[in-house]
């Protein structure tokens, strides 16, 4: 199963806690599963997140596999200077 | 990646390709182009910091002879308040068109409500006093306090906070409240030997950058508009400009010029689409330059910040349990550096207990922009300040007692991901090896050391390398040079081509001439667009090697690229010399330029960690603060040009001392900025500061081919609460509100 961490407006908008654990073979299945369950998740995301998989900032996550031992971790969308 | 003992350019230290044109004047800055007929634009700025405008009445600027434009709100287009900034900044495309232009209200002292061109500078200025302005003024809001208070003027009455744990009934000032955490707060202070509770404050401060905004618009008949500006994003200022001036991203070319510094500072825009606005209206090229006043009034300050830090700790010094409650200054708009400042305020320690609560308030300030590591600086003023009063209670030595509860490889970083290799203990290690640590301290002064956290960014980046006919090679890439990045690009370049560094120009190409790249900032042009360059360069070989491949008939994997030259793999039995970029380019001239090309969106940028140690002398009887020594250390992955991180290193702590000790925005009671000039608002200048000795940490990022992490912002995070924590030590007082100005150090030394 592929551990997810949700920031508080994705906890809110799922009515699923910060860890859950999420069965997907890929980001796209992921966040498939996620919309199902809570339309609107993928464009919330998209407008509100960043993606960090496996410890890596991803930019462009649509087309990552996804391990058995995955960590996704959406964070608040990071902003610099 | 590439083994350090392998490269043969990487880690040294050649002279930039910009500095003789810098230090002689020649390089050409935001203000200095020009063309003919050009028109001068002034903004005519709101002298309160609170009110609705009732009208604007244009009519008499337009009747002096040599004015050609004027505009005022109601000449920009609707925004719809659906889109995102891209990029940097925080906020919405629609509050970016009203921070460019008021509509409605003037939100702060500065904000510009109409503009002008003229051709001259006189005449512009006659005309901004000919426009008639009709203003309701209201109460200004401008502190955190002011802005919850429950009968608050309200800035936008239509503003709702985001989440709450039940929807808002009624608009406030507070724009949304964010929550993070893990594990039982509760718990763990109940289980801790000893809980501290304090508050600490940042002042509002500025970038600070030497160069004001400025800018050059021309739009032609057809709707073409060319824009000549210092930013740090040219892309970003092409899709604002298109989103605020209702254009699409296609007819607008931005040319950036040198730059003067940004600090995140010029991520967004505010001259560049009121002098599109104006060019269109006048039919003529228009040139804007900010004073140095409007540059304090109006354009993005660093938000203030109150922090409230609990923390819990067994005697031996074990962390149990860390909260933190933050209130962020937005500005006049939403969009204050919340989340950043929630994920990093305790991301340097491994503690089972956590909870963040962050809000994003309204003031009657200038819309908030980012500033280097925006919201760390004053998170981790907090949290290492409290880290520093818990070492004290403890008797435990300041770094023993981080290092116990440093966050480490394989650790859960406090916002959720999982830490890879970070070099945080190796930047503590090296703090308690380096001699300045141990130097002996004499009756006044004092020793304080704390920590700098920030995650650094990829994105999008893109590059060209072209091998010229005579084997030099020019490299083509966004992102306008700050920091010494030419020079880094050339030098990996040079790495990966194998040719000396001197025969590789980098030219910094505009919207038109270089595929998409993200801003010059989030420490990510070394690493993202470095790593475009690496595959541009690796693009042009596999070319050259290809040509060469059919010049001796072989199969292309039978030819190899070494030192510069292709040449035939060991073991191949073919008479052939090495050839040169030159001799490739000469010999297949008629199969076309060799031109290698990348577009990439990197991703893996590894996070920073810093280590400051700073030592001080309090004059008791003026509460002047002397920095005496500063050691800045940093985990940098690996150093392209030893010097710019150094520079980096040594900026950042410059300005996080200015922070610190003197920086701060000062207004009446009317909510006007008292101190809108360098002589009132005290930056730290070179006879301020000891010489800042600094030490590159590289624990290598895995992403890069040469395992570059981001060094531009980690710098300015930790010598905040490092100066403080020194003051605290030589005073035996704890000063929890910055700046620790002689006024302010004398009175907590007067009231101890």
């Amino acid at each position: 199963m592929v551990r997810v961490v949700l920031p508080d407006f994705l906890q809110a908008h799922t009515g699923k806690g910060r860890d859950i654990e999420v069965n997907a073979g890929s980001y796209a299945e992921l966040i498939a599963s996620f919309e199902r369950e809570a339309p609107g998740f993928e464009a919330l995301v998209s407008k509100k997140a960043t993606t960090v998989i496996d410890g890596e900032i991803v930019p462009d996550p649509m087309f990552d596999d996804l391990r058995e031992d995955s960590e996704v971790c959406f964070l608040p969308k990071l902003s610099a200077g | 990646m590439t083994d350090a003992a392998e490269f043969k350019y990487v880690g040294t230290r050649p002279v930039r390709p910009d500095g003789v044109d810098k230090v002689t004047g020649r390089a050409a800055f935001g203000a200095d182009f020009t063309l003919p007929g050009m028109l001068h634009g002034l903004v005519l700025r709101s002298p309160h910091a609170h009110a609705r405008i009732k009208s604007v009445d244009l009519s008499g600027a337009l009747e002096i002879e040599g004015v050609f434009a004027a505009v005022s709100g109601a000449d920009f287009p609707e925004v719809e308040d659906t889109g995102e900034m891209g990029g940097e900044g925080g906020g919405s495309i629609k509050d970016l068109s009203d921070n460019c232009m008021a509509r409605g209200k003037a939100l702060y002292h500065g904000h510009a409500v109409a503009a002008v061109a003229a051709n001259s500078l006189a005449k512009a200025r006659a005309a901004l006093a000919a426009i008639k302005v009709d203003y309701e003024v209201l109460a200004p809001v401008m502190d955190l306090d002011a802005a919850m208070a429950e009968d608050a003027p309200l800035i936008n009455e239509e503003l709702m906070t985001q989440g709450l744990a039940e929807p808002a009934t009624k608009p406030s000032n507070i724009a949304s409240r964010m929550v993070m955490g893990r594990g039982d707060v509760a718990k763990g202070f109940e289980g801790a030997d000893i809980v501290l509770e304090e508050t600490y404050y940042t002042p509002t401060v500025h970038q600070g950058y030497i160069e004001p905004h400025a800018c050059l618009a021309t739009v032609n008949e057809g709707g073409q508009a060319t824009i000549w500006c210092c930013t740090q994003g040219p892309f970003e200022v092409r899709s604002y400009s298109a989103a605020v001036c209702g254009m699409s991203i296609g007819s607008i070319r931005v040319i950036p010029s040198e730059i003067g510094g940004g600090f995140g500072g010029k991520t967004t825009v505010y001259l560049e689409p009121v002098a599109i606005m104006l060019s269109q209206k006048a039919g003529r090229p228009v040139k804007m330059i900010m004073s140095r006043e409007e540059v304090f009034r109006a354009t993005g300050p660093a938000s203030a910040a109150r922090s409230t830090i609990k923390i819990g700790a067994m005697r031996d010094g074990t962390i149990t349990a860390m909260s933190a409650r933050m209130h962020y200054e937005a500005g006049a708009y939403p969009g204050g550096p919340v989340p950043m400042g929630c994920m990093s305020v305790f991301a340097a320690y491994n503690v089972p207990n956590l909870a963040m609560e962050g809000f994003d308030v309204l003031v009657n300030k200038p819309k908030v922009a980012a500033y280097r590591a925006p919201g760390a600086p004053q998170a981790m003023f907090a949290s290492e300040s409290m880290i520093d009063e818990l070492a004290k209670a403890l008797d435990i030595d300041p770094i023993d007692l981080r290092l116990k509860n440093a966050a480490n490889e394989g650790d859960s970083a406090p916002y959720g991901p999982t830490w890879d290799a970070i070099g945080l203990k190796a930047c503590l290690e090296a703090a308690k090896a380096h001699p300045n640590y141990r130097l002996a301290l004499n009756e006044g002064q004092g020793r304080g050391l704390a920590v700098g956290f920030w995650f650094n960014i990829g994105f999008q980046s893109s590059a060209e390398v072209h091998v010229n006919e005579d084997g030099t090679v020019t490299v083509i890439e966004g992102n306008p040079d700050i920091g010494g990045s030419r020079a880094s690009m050339a030098i990996m370049a040079a790495e990966e081509l194998g040719i000396p560094y001197e025969n590789i120009r980098v030219q910094i190409a505009d919207t038109e001439n270089a595929g998409y790249t993200m801003v010059t900032g989030g420490s990510r042009t070394t690493f993202a667009t470095g790593m475009a360059v690496v595959e541009a360069a690796r693009d042009v070989i596999g070319q050259a090697k290809a040509r060469v491949a059919k010049l001796w008939q072989v199969d292309a994997e039978m030819v190899e690229w070494s030192d510069g030259h292709a040449v035939p793999k060991p073991g191949m039995n073919v008479d052939q010399k090495p050839m040169s970029f030159a001799e490739i380019a000469a010999k297949t001239a008629p199969s076309g330029p060799l031109l290698g090309k990348a577009s990439l969106n990197a991703r893996g940028a590894g996070p920073g960690f810093s280590v400051n140690v700073c030592d001080v002398e309090v004059d008791r009887r003026t509460g002047k603060v002397d920095v005496l020594r500063f050691t800045a250390i940093q985990d940098a992955g690996r150093a392209i040009h030893p010097s710019y991180v150094e520079g980096q290193l040594q900026g950042g702590a410059v300005q996080g001392i200015g922070w610190a000790l003197n920086e701060e925005y000062v207004y009446d009671a009317d909510g006007v900025q008292q101190n809108a000039g360098f002589l009132d608002y005290r930056v730290p200048v070179a006879s301020d500061m000891p010489m800042i000795d600094t030490v590159i940490i590289e624990v290598p990022n895995d992403a890069h081919p040469y395992g570059v992490r981001g060094v531009g912002e980690t710098p300015i995070v930790a010598p905040l609460a490092a100066t403080a924590n020194a003051v605290a030590n030589a005073t035996d007082v704890r000063i929890r509100d910055l700046p620790m100005s002689p006024p302010n150090v004398l009175a907590a030394l007067d009231a101890d």
